[in-house]
């Protein structure tokens, strides 16, 4: 088989191609929600003033939950999520929300970092003004400090985004089902069309890459629109 | 009823071992500007963040307007001592040593004060005193806060806002006025300083003279009854200090309570009715300019004002 006949043949499969990296992308965009407003929040907590046993109490927990998350593989929490999913409903048509969570928890741990990291550099200066005109800490925070905060971990944000949506690639480890049929995310399929055509394996998982790549540099694209249009809030 | 709008009672603020203020009291009357000045690490910013609170004070109590803003100090209550166990069973001993009673009860006072000798258990009648003073007396900070603006040394005017945003942010937030009326109140304020053009443009882009200025009718823009400035121009170049220092002459001659903690001796002198000197913690030395600038009493005062006039 020719080159030119391997990328027609690959050409015809990209409706498969597609459809999987249709997968890939609802799977990190719901992990990337989920994982900023468990940041949002481990990092609130975490920064918070220690002085109810309540915020001591969460604080707590969002450290042991920062340190066993950041502690333990992407791929063995996404098993085990998976596992215990199996032992207790047995079967599900769909369980896309499996990954969705696993990822989702995963990278809320690192989002948490970040976020404090971007909260603790905004300038002291700016609560102080917050609170010596009376407003609470939770309204300077949402006002203020937030806002700012925010601006400086874009760009790490999206490093984290980045790597999340290549690290979706470990779903290839479950069986995706949606409705009942099996799916597969995009390096899955690059994988099984590789077992059933040896021949055109490594095609396949080009094809995979490249289109993660076309991906990440969307990613990338909107990273530098989001900061300049940040930045001109400035000036 | 007194006419003191900010009272502090026997202040002590510890940062871990360093001990920054050591028993520190004054009140400020309503419309009176207070010029607070001593040596830097003399403990005079933290004084005046203790009176918003920015600071919490580690003993001693702030009274704002009639208001307590702190826990209750057991040790600035003597009929709340009087009600603990530690009082009673001391005075019980030395009574019956037969001296009278008004001086036992001094000397037991002062000895409770002296040795920090109140426990945690006092007994119900004195727990009961305490919680009774602070639920009548207490007050939310951030209500009080409401009535005295802050002006730091940083301007620290928020980054992320225009400068109009900077002004109305407070008063809509907190439900004072309207967003339309809160404007009004900001344009006025703006015009007064000349810098209407300014409202829509974010603090990066203005100068440290402009922030500082814009920082002072933010403040106003919450009609408070006292303005706090902690060194408003020490963080200027020298030819910006001149258009911040007549603002705040402005503010004072409005009739307004202020108090200020600088650097700018001519100015203190100028505009101050009173000017606490502060070193190592305590106020060591008060009175008039006059008094203070020209006939100082204590060596530390003479030594200080010899170096910076």
């Amino acid at each position: 088989m020719s080159l030119i006949e391997k990328l027609g043949r690959l050409w015809n499969l990209r409706g498969l191609f597609f459809e999987s990296l249709g997968y890939s992308l609802i799977i990190a965009f719901g992990a990337v929600v989920l994982g900023f407003i468990i940041g949002v929040l481990l990092a609130v907590v975490r920064i918070a003033p220690k002085n109810n046993p309540i915020i001591k109490f969460f604080d707590k927990i969002a450290v042991v939950y920062i340190t066993v998350i950041r502690g333990t593989p992407t791929l063995v929490q996404l098993l085990i999520l998976y596992s215990s999913v199996l032992v207790v409903f047995k079967s599900m048509s769909t369980n896309l929300l499996v990954p969705i969570i696993a990822f989702g928890i995963n990278s809320g741990a690192y989002m948490a970092e970040i976020i404090r990291s971007g909260i603790n550099s905004v300038d002291p200066g700016q609560m102080e003004a917050g609170r010596s005109v009376g407003l609470s800490w939770t309204t300077t925070m949402r006002k203020i400090i937030i806002p700012q905060a925010i601006k400086i971990v874009v760009p790490t944000i999206f490093n984290e985004i980045i790597i999340l949506v290549k690290e979706t690639s470990v779903v290839s480890y479950i069986v995706l089902r949606v409705g009942g049929v099996q799916k597969w995310d995009l390096l899955g399929i690059a994988e099984k069309l590789g077992l059933a055509v040896p021949a055109c394996y490594l095609v396949f998982l080009f094809a995979a890459a490249l289109i993660y790549l076309a991906v990440v540099m969307l990613l990338t694209l909107i990273q530098h629109l989001i900061e300049r249009r940040l930045k001109k809030n400035e000036r | 009823m007194n006419d003191n709008y900010i009272e502090i009672k026997g202040l002590y603020k510890n940062f871990g071992k360093l001990e920054v203020l050591k028993g520190v009291s004054c009140n400020i009357k309503k419309g009176e500007k207070v010029a607070i000045i001593g040596a830097s690490g003399s403990g005079k910013s933290t004084m005046l963040r203790c009176m918003n609170l920015l600071e919490t004070p580690t003993y001693g109590e702030v009274w704002v307007d009639g208001k307590l803003l702190t826990p209750i100090d057991p040790y600035l209550h003597f009929d709340v001592i009087r009600l603990s166990k530690t009082y009673q069973k001391l005075y019980t001993e030395a009574i019956a040593s037969g001296t009278s009673s008004e001086e036992v009860d001094k000397a037991v006072i002062a000895n409770i004060k002296k040795n920090d000798l109140l426990k945690n258990h006092e007994g119900s009648a004195y727990a009961k005193a305490i919680k009774q003073l602070y639920k009548q007396n207490f007050q939310q900070v951030d209500l009080s806060r409401r009535d005295m603006g802050m002006v730091f040394q940083h301007f620290n005017l928020f980054n992320n806002l225009t400068v109009l945003e900077n002004m109305t942010l407070a008063p809509v937030e907190l439900k004072l006025k309207t967003k339309p009326e809160a404007e009004k109140t900001a344009m006025e304020l703006l015009h007064r300083i000349g810098l209407e053009d300014k409202a829509k443009v974010y603090p990066s882009t203005l100068s440290g003279g402009q922030k500082q200025r814009i920082a002072i009718v933010r403040a106003l823009a919450m009609d408070p009854q006292v303005m706090l400035f902690d060194e408003p121009t020490s963080a200027l170049d020298p030819e910006m200090v001149g258009e911040v220092l007549d603002l705040v002459k402005q503010v004072a001659d409005a009739g307004m309570t202020v108090v200020i903690v600088t650097h700018e001796m001519g100015f203190a002198k100028e505009v101050a009715d009173r000017v606490l000197f502060m070193a190592d913690g305590v106020i060591l030395e008060e009175g008039t300019p006059d008094e203070l600038f020209n006939h100082p009493k204590n060596a530390r005062t003479k030594d200080f004002l010899s170096k910076v006039l």
